[in-house]
């Protein structure tokens, strides 16, 4: 776990710095259709619930996993 | 508004609450009767999920206030429901929208489900040919 902040990055790249692990960032940059396209991390866990502990209340944030669909080993049906 | 339709289908969202917004990763999943966000996300956006009962529920869906019983692939659930003020993805937007709260099993990597609840009234294509999300109002 870490806050602190970190340089401007895409998705692909915030992805791949925190593998596994669930991203809180503030949104830098979006696409056309609004989906975001850079970030700014604020911190990062493995536990997507410990994570919350991280960002305020009122925070404008976005939150997203650093890895697939689902965690390794696990399938959606 | 097109979006890259990937598999499974995940966007990100806007949610909005009396205490802020947050973005948040969803699975499109328009044959959900309705929209899923976990406990830590509603609170924060300043909802109460209010009191409810927890009784076992035997039928496929029995408003009981502020629960619902929900029949998922894995059994029954109870769950309390909240209508969430504002979701938008992009530039496509829902006001009021009823949103059963639960937590996702920790393995998923997305924290909303965006089902019937936000896409009622709107046009929603998903070509997987062409790995295109089309929304349209």
């Amino acid at each position: 776990m870490s806050d602190e902040e970190t340089n401007v990055q895409s998705l692909d790249e915030a992805r791949a710095t925190f593998p596994e692990e669930w991203i809180a960032a503030t949104v830098v940059q979006k696409d056309a259709s609004g989906q975001p396209t850079a970030v700014r991390v604020i911190a990062h866990h493995y536990d997507r619930y410990r994570l919350r502990d991280y960002v305020s209340e009122g925070m404008e944030v976005c939150i997203f996993f650093g890895g697939g669909p689902t965690k390794e080993g696990y399938y959606l049906l | 508004m097109q979006l890259t339709l990937y598999n499974p289908p995940l966007v990100f969202v806007r949610v909005a609450g009396p205490r802020g917004t947050r973005e948040l990763s969803a699975l499109v999943s328009p044959s959900s009767r309705y929209c899923l966000i976990g406990r830590r996300d509603i609170t924060s956006l300043g909802y109460s999920t209010g009191p409810y009962h927890r009784k076992v529920a035997f039928l496929p869906e029995v408003d009981r206030g502020h629960a619902l019983a929900l029949i998922t692939v894995g059994g029954i659930i109870e769950a309390p429901i909240v209508t969430i003020k504002q979701i938008e993805i992009g530039d496509v937007m829902a006001s009021d929208v009823q949103t059963v709260v639960y937590d996702l099993p920790e393995p998923t990597g997305f924290d909303m489900l965006i089902g019937h609840t936000f896409f009622s009234g709107l046009r929603l294509e998903m070509d997987y040919r062409s790995a295109l999300l089309t929304i349209t109002s």
